[in-house]
């Protein structure tokens, strides 16, 4: 479900129609990253805080709520959601690269967000994870109560 | 009243999705009635589905009758926490809305 998320935020934010993935398995650990080629995270919160850097604008679009609106239906959950769904389910690490900042982000400590040396052309969420940390099946049904 | 979610839409993902959803469940909240929505048969959602299909619903009934009218079948942890989480957020920002402590 992370993946459709990204998927969703593509369509919602990048400009572009498309997406790429890439996965790969070395050693002990499974690696899966999705990009675009899109307009990229910081231009779009450019929108609503003009100036700000490229990694101070990922770390805008992390927090809960926090929304560019690019259609009438968002609200600023996709990225807080597929942090924190991934890292839950597996301990994993998700890495989250926007033109010229990047985010690191596990359920152990709060995000990593820097500046990037080099410039990624739109967005990359890669995802890294123990092999023996993936789930082998879906969720268990469990009651609803508010 | 149960409104299963596959029998209107195949997956839960897309705002489109959750539109669906919640054209079948505003009339049912808004006559007074209970609804539970069942999961059967799917194990996650996107916030895009949960935000169009039940916190919308935050524009046009309080979220006391929201509670107390809208139920969840046959969910799982992540749909459940997902659900909570929303509305926890989005009742605690909204001026309109009470803050509601779980």
């Amino acid at each position: 479900m992370c993946f459709e998320e990204i998927f969703n935020n593509i369509k919602d934010h990048s400009a572009v129609s498309y997406g790429c993935v890439f996965a790969q398995h070395y050693g002990d650990y499974f690696m899966l990253a999705i990009s675009d080629f899109g307009v990229g995270i910081p231009y779009n919160v450019r929108k609503i805080i003009p100036g700000v850097s490229d990694h101070d604008a990922i770390r805008e679009a992390l927090k809960e709520g926090f929304s560019t609106k690019s259609t009438p239906k968002n609200r600023g959950a996709g990225l807080d959601n597929i942090i924190a769904n991934f890292s839950r389910a597996t301990g994993g690490t998700v890495t989250i690269h926007s033109l010229k900042g990047y985010a690191t982000c596990d359920a152990s400590r709060p995000p990593e967000i820097q500046p990037s040396l080099a410039s990624y052309p739109g967005t990359m969420i890669d995802f890294v994870v123990k092999t023996d940390n993936i789930p082998r099946t879906e969720d268990a049904e469990e009651d609803f109560a508010w | 009243m149960v409104v299963r979610v596959l029998d209107h839409i195949s997956r839960c993902s897309a705002h489109e999705d959750g539109e669906i959803i919640y054209r079948i469940i505003r009339p049912i909240l808004a006559r007074g009635e209970k609804v539970a929505v069942s999961f059967d048969g799917i194990s996650a959602v996107t916030s895009s589905f949960v935000n169009t299909a039940f916190i919308d619903l935050l524009d046009v009934f309080p979220f006391d009758q929201i509670k107390k009218n809208l139920t969840f079948l046959h969910s799982t942890r992540q749909i459940n926490e997902l659900i909570k989480k929303r509305f926890k957020f989005e009742t605690e920002t909204r001026p309109s809305q009470l803050a509601y402590a779980y």
